[in-house]
Formats: structure tokens, C-alpha cells, sequence
């Protein structure tokens, strides 16, 4: 037996004692029902609305004020409501919020209102004729509020084909 | 003729300062230079204990992982409980092969494993920054693991046959922008320790390429980067690569997160819009 051989079986017995390599159930959106699908749904209508306005960001797009407050108007609906629609237990399965979320539920509120405020001051910007370096500096802004929580509170699973 | 001296002496003086002028530029320029490459290698990330509001670079973040907890250590330029005491050579060495001044192997949850790509140059900037910043005189925490896993003579094995040693190597076929995107992703971005799925041991499987990893760190699921097998990722333009890494959101609209979330806050967000072409290109190549 080679030197490398002899080392490559004794990591392996190694690892394979130690992995406790727990593998992560494949599971997607489309099992979601009651309450988790109705939150995905709205997450869903604020990300295209998100769609809309970044593809004039990006230039994709003819840039339109309007669609900055139709845009806006849908975010600063839809964000309020975040709160109720993570009920206590709603975790687990399709979800892909973490459960600490429950456990620093004032940290994850104060995201929910400062999303809320960066909506509604795009919104403001939308009808008081703000230029298009305004109206993209604030997008940029309420587009923080959005990661910032993902970032926080929802870990990504493996989705189902 | 009468020379006044009294106006001599500044001249000669001034004339006197003129390479230590020089060389405090070329020290600013090295501490501008070594910002920019910490947030390429997103130290911040691992080494800045945020959530529980520890000081820049202490250490003590919590990475679990399936092979025990690691507490990443304080890499402030502390004397005694940073790496205040460590010469060029020591952190080069650390860097790139994954071994401390004493001679200890390190564990691979510190991506040397990708760093090790990373320029002289780069390295020596980055120290020059690291060390004017704060130090903390905090010891760094114990890692968790299990034996034999303690022993760190138990990564001579592991590094040897998952670990190579060796500075980013230019590919001639392509353009310069594409090599800084391949330098940036396998190098100081260590994009790939995400990205590229791992084998048994918890070694990069390189020849899989960054198809993703559906049980990344902490069971997170990481998506491929690459263009092929029709991935959602393959449909994405440069500017929508581009623009995700500086905002975070993605062609749909959705946005990312989790600890993909961090890398945006700690290291593309801060780059050049030049450098996050360049990656968008690279990527772009990856079939
Ligand atoms: C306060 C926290 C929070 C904020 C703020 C937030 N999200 Fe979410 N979002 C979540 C969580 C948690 C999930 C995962 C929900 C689940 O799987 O149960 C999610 C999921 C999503 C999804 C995926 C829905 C699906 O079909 O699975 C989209 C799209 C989305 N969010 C868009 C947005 C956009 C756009 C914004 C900003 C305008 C935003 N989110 C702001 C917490 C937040
Ligand atoms: C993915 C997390 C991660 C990132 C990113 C990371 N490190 Fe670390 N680093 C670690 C861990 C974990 C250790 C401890 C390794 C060990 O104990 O074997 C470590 C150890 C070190 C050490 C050795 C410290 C000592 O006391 O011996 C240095 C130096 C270091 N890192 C510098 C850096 C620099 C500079 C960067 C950014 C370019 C960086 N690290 C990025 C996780 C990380
Ligand atoms: C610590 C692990 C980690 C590192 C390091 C990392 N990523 Fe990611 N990346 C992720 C995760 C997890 C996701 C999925 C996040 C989500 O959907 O919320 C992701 C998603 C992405 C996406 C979106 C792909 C898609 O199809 O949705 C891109 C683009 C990306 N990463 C690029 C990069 C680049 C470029 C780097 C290096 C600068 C990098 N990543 C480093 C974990 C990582």
C-alpha cells in the first residue's frame, strides 16, 4: 500500500466516525399551505414590485416615476404585515425562516418598521418629483432593509425540482 | 555675495524630508491598498464577532460545523492575544500554507485554502492595514472538537491530500479582467469554499466546480454559480450579477441572504464597480 493510500483510509475512518454530517431534507415552496404560504405569497408580491423598479435601476428598463409609486404603495402595504404573518411555531417543513427569529422578535419588528419607513419615504419621493439619482439613492435604501432581514432571519434550503 | 542661511536652512531641510515624504506615501498607499484587499477577503466576516457586538477583529464568532465548533481566534495587532507580534514571513506563512509561527497546522475553516492564491503583494498591504487597527487584549477562545479532531497533527493528513499550496496562476487565453475575476473568486473572495461542493473530509471538490452545495456551512444550502445544466443562475446578465452582489437582489426580485447576506455586506459591496465585472465575467465563462 502506498503512503498516500494508507493516509486517504485512515482520514476516511476518521471522517466517517466524526461526520455527523446531518444532510438537509430537499424540500421547496410548492409543499407551503395556511399561514407559511400566505406569507411567501406576500414576500412574493413585494419582490416583484422590488423586480419592476431595479430593472430601471439597472437600466433594463425605461425608468418611470410612476412605477416608483405603484412600487412603493404595494412595499409599504404588504411590510406592516409582516409581523402577523410569522405566528409563533410557523416555522419548520417548506419554511425557510429561522426559528430565532421567535427568539428576537423586537430585533425582527424593527426591521418589519424600518422597511416600512424606507417604503413610504420612496413613495413621498415618487410624488414630490424627485430625480432619478433620488429615487434610486432610496430604492438602494429600502433594498438594505430587505437584505438586512434575509440576512438575519431565512436560511436558504435546497429547493425541489 | 552673502548667502543667508537663515533661508538655507528650510530648503535644505525640506529637501532632507523628501524621501521620508515618500515613503509615508507609499505607506498610505499600502494601508489603502490593504482596505480594500481586507474587504476582498472579508475578514470582517469571521473575525468580528458582530451579532454579539465584540470589538473589530477579536475574534470569538461562533462556526459550527460537522466537524465540531470552531471560535474564530483575535487577529487584532494585540502582542499578546492578537498577531501583534508576528513578522511578514509569519503571516505569509499562515496565509498561504495554513501553518503558524510555531509550526501548527490550521484547521481549514479559516479558508487558507483559497488564500493561498493571494498575491505577495496583496498579503503584505493587508498586513499593513491589520496593523494599524485597534488592538484587543482578549485571549481567543478554545475551539470544540472532538478527538482525534483536537490534534492538530491530524491536519498534516487532511491538508495533504486536500490542500495545495500556490499563488494564483494567470491564464493566457484569457483577458486580463477575466484573470482578476478568477483571482478575486478562488483567491482573497474565497467564493468557491462556499460555492464548490466539499467531499467526505470537508476538502474542496474542485473538480465538481462551483456547482453549489446544498448542505453548506450550518446546513445552509448554497446555490451553483455556474452557467450550465440550466440553473436559474445560468439566465442571469452581467448586470444582474453585477448588481446583486452590490444590493442583494436577485433578477425575481428576491433577495439574498443568509450568510451570502454577510459576503454582500462585508466584501462585494464594498468593491469597485470594475472588480464585480470582472467576477460577473469569470462566472460567466464557468460552464
Ligand atoms: C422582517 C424580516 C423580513 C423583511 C423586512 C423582508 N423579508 Fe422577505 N422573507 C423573510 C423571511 C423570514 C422569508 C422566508 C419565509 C418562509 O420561508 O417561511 C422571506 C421570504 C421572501 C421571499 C420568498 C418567498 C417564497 O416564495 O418563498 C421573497 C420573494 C421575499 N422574501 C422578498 C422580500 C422583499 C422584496 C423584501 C423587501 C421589500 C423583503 N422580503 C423583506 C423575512 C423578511
Ligand atoms: C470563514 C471564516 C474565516 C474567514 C473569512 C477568515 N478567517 Fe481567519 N481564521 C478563521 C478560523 C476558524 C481560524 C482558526 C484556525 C485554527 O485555529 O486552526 C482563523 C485563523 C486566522 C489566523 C491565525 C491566528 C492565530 O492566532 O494563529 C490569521 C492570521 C487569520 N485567520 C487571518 C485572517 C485574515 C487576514 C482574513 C481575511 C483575509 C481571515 N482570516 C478570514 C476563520 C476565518
Ligand atoms: C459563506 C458562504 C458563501 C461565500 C463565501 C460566498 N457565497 Fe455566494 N451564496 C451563498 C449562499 C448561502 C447563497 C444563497 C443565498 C440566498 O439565496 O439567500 C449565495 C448566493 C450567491 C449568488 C446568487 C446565486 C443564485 O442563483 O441565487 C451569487 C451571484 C453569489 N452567491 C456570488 C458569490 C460570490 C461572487 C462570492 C465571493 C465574493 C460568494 N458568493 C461567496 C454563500 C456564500
Amino acid at each position: 500500500m502506498s503512503k498516500k493510500q494508507f493516509k486517504f483510509s485512515t482520514v476516511i475512518r476518521v471522517a466517517v466516525i466524526f461526520s455527523a454530517i446531518t444532510s438537509t431534507t430537499a424540500m421547496g415552496h410548492g409543499g407551503a399551505k395556511g399561514i407559511v404560504k400566505e406569507r411567501m405569497d406576500s414576500m412574493k408580491e413585494m419582490g416583484d414590485a422590488m423586480k419592476v423598479m431595479g430593472d430601471m435601476v439597472k437600466g433594463k428598463r425605461d425608468f418611470e416615476r410612476s412605477a416608483f409609486k405603484q412600487g412603493a404603495e404595494t412595499v409599504s402595504k404588504h411590510s406592516p404585515k409582516i409581523p402577523e404573518f410569522f405566528p409563533k411555531g410557523s416555522g419548520g417543513g417548506v419554511s425557510e425562516a429561522l426559528p430565532k427569529l421567535w427568539l428576537e422578535w423586537d430585533q425582527f419588528t424593527s426591521v418589519v418598521d424600518r422597511t416600512t419607513e424606507e417604503a413610504q419615504k420612496l413613495g413621498e419621493l415618487s410624488t414630490n418629483g424627485a430625480d432619478r439619482r433620488a429615487l434610486t439613492k432610496q430604492f438602494i435604501s429600502l433594498s438594505k432593509s430587505c437584505k438586512s432581514c434575509h440576512t438575519d432571519y431565512r436560511k436558504k434550503k435546497k429547493e425541489k425540482h | 555675495m552673502s548667502i543667508n542661511t537663515r533661508h538655507l536652512l528650510p530648503v535644505c531641510s525640506l529637501l532632507l524630508m523628501i524621501p521620508a515624504l515618500a515613503d509615508a506615501q507609499e505607506e498610505q498607499s499600502s494601508v489603502t491598498r490593504g482596505e480594500y484587499i481586507y474587504h476582498l477577503g472579508g475578514c470582517a466576516s469571521c473575525h468580528t464577532n458582530g451579532k454579539e457586538g465584540g470589538a473589530p477583529l477579536a475574534g470569538g464568532l461562533e462556526m459550527e460545523t460537522p466537524f465540531g465548533t470552531f471560535y474564530t481566534p483575535n487577529i487584532t495587532p494585540d502582542p499578546q492575544y492578537g498577531i501583534g507580534n508576528w513578522s511578514e514571513d509569519d503571516f505569509i506563512r499562515a496565509m498561504t500554507e495554513g501553518v503558524s509561527p510555531e509550526g501548527e497546522h490550521y484547521y481549514p475553516a479559516f479558508p487558507y485554502t483559497s488564500y493561498t492564491k493571494m498575491s505577495q503583494q496583496d498579503l503584505l498591504d493587508l498586513k499593513t492595514f491589520l496593523d494599524l487597527q485597534a488592538p484587543v487584549a482578549k485571549p481567543s477562545k478554545e475551539h470544540d472538537l472532538p478527538f482525534p479532531l483536537n490534534q492538530r497533527f491530524v491536519l498534516g493528513v487532511w491538508k495533504w491530500l486536500n490542500f495545495e499550496s500556490g499563488s494564483f496562476q494567470i491564464n493566457q487565453h484569457r483577458n486580463d479582467r477575466w484573470n482578476r475575476g478568477a483571482y478575486i473568486v478562488n483567491g482573497p473572495g474565497h467564493c468557491v469554499e462556499c460555492h464548490t461542493p466539499r467531499n467526505i473530509m470537508g476538502g474542496l471538490d474542485t473538480d465538481a466546480g462551483m456547482t453549489g452545495n446544498d448542505n453548506g456551512p450550518e446546513g445552509e444550502a448554497v446555490p451553483g454559480l455556474q452557467s450550465s445544466n440550466h440553473s436559474e443562475f445560468s439566465k442571469w446578465e452581467i448586470e444582474d450579477i453585477t448588481f446583486s452582489l452590490e444590493t442583494g437582489m436577485k433578477p425575481d426580485g428576491d433577495f439574498l441572504g443568509g450568510s451570502m447576506g454577510h459576503v454582500i455586506d462585508n466584501t462585494t459591496s464594498k468593491m469597485t464597480p470594475a472588480d464585480l465585472e470582472a467576477i460577473a465575467e469569470y462566472l460567466k465563462s464557468l460552464n
